[in-house]
């Protein structure tokens, strides 16, 4: 007889459970604390906004620093981000597609997830809180010109604006323009400009010179 | 209405640095160019939660840190295999024990709704791709 788990059985309680399985166990401790109203959902939103940078938008800026300086990555990042993403490593997700929106001079984009959360989070690391918010789903659709300015972004009025709607089965992120002035920048000094915000189209990569 | 871009007030970080400067092991807390990082959407979840909890009801963080170096030593007197260590399983197993001890879940609540959870199909709300764009916004007067 062939067992499929020859590793010794931890003690009961001591497994080390499934990312899938210690989601929902964190989820379960979460709805049941806002349903008692023990804590809200907003005061935990906030303690997460702490370190939310930290759940890495990096792999993402290094994918856009790609684009930038190798145009034959770029090219097979336009037509394939799933593919391309993961000839540099990342990825990992099952049956999912991306599709990386390239801003022009004349065309802008924009990412939003009008029913949940959905994010290419292979790419991007956690959705930021506000992605999931009512307000941003909504707003994001009919009034994008005025949520990118409340994250800084004030785009001339010759630029068009493009919503895009991310689902489980296929979600987008932007690929911005490179900033002028970056002309001799190395590929690491330009990942360092990538921020999130610009890779889900709401807000600018940094300026060069700040 | 809702702040869209909100951020943490200036204090905020500090404050919640100094927390995590006197947890137990913290030599083990993933890091990322020093700071504090996260692999799992879970993972910041439960330590929010739990920062949120502190501030919200006040009880002493010893209390948290004090069930943190339990369910360490607990996993340590258990098992070796550092394959099988988690930081923040860790921690979530000694928020669930923080919890129960306070009296705000029970064991059973828990075990029903994660159980709940794993059984709803992922994200059957939002499957089909969109290919179009939902809102477009041409270009102004001045283009």
């Amino acid at each position: 007889m062939t067992s499929t788990d020859d590793t010794i059985q931890p003690v009961a309680g001591l497994s080390r459970h499934s990312d899938a399985e210690l989601a929902a166990r964190a989820k379960a401790m979460e709805s049941i604390l806002v349903e008692k109203g023990i804590i809200g959902s907003d005061a935990i939103d906030y303690m997460s906004s702490v370190y939310e940078n930290e759940v890495g938008p990096q792999i993402g800026a290094k994918v856009i620093a790609k684009a930038w300086t190798d145009p034959e990555f770029r090219a097979r990042l336009l037509a394939d981000a799933t593919k391309a993403c993961e000839e540099l490593g990342f990825g990992g997700m099952q049956g999912e597609e991306m599709i990386a929106l390239e801003d022009t001079e004349t065309v802008h984009h924009m990412v939003v997830c009008t029913l949940c959360s959905c994010y290419p989070w292979p790419v991007l690391g956690l959705p930021p809180n506000w992605y999931k918010y009512p307000a941003y789903r909504s707003r994001a659709v009919r009034d994008p010109r005025g949520v990118m300015k409340e994250f800084g972004l004030d785009l001339p009025e010759s630029v068009e604006v493009r919503v895009w709607d991310s689902s489980a089965e296929l979600r987008y992120f932007v690929l911005p323009m490179r900033p002028e002035g970056t002309e001799d920048w190395t590929e690491e000094q330009l990942e360092a400009l990538v921020t999130r915000d610009a890779m889900i189209g709401v807000g600018g990569v940094q300026s060069p010179e700040a | 209405m809702q702040t869209i871009n909100e951020r943490p007030s200036a204090e905020t970080k500090p404050r919640v640095d100094s927390l995590v400067d006197v947890l137990p092991f913290n030599d083990r807390i993933p890091r990322h160019d020093g700071e504090v990082a996260f692999d799992q959407a879970w993972e910041i979840r439960a330590f929010a939660m739990t920062v949120a909890l502190h501030e919200k009801l006040g009880f002493p963080w010893e209390e948290f840190q004090s069930e943190l170096i339990t369910a360490i030593k607990r996993w340590e007197s258990e098992q070796s295999d550092l394959e099988r260590w988690s930081y923040y399983e860790r921690w979530l197993a000694a928020l669930e024990e923080l919890a129960q001890a306070k009296g705000w879940v029970s064991g059973e609540e828990l075990e029903t709704r994660t159980q709940e959870i794993l059984d709803l199909p992922p994200t059957t709300d939002h499957h089909h791709a969109v290919r179009d764009p939902v809102a477009v916004v041409p270009a102004g007067p001045g283009a």
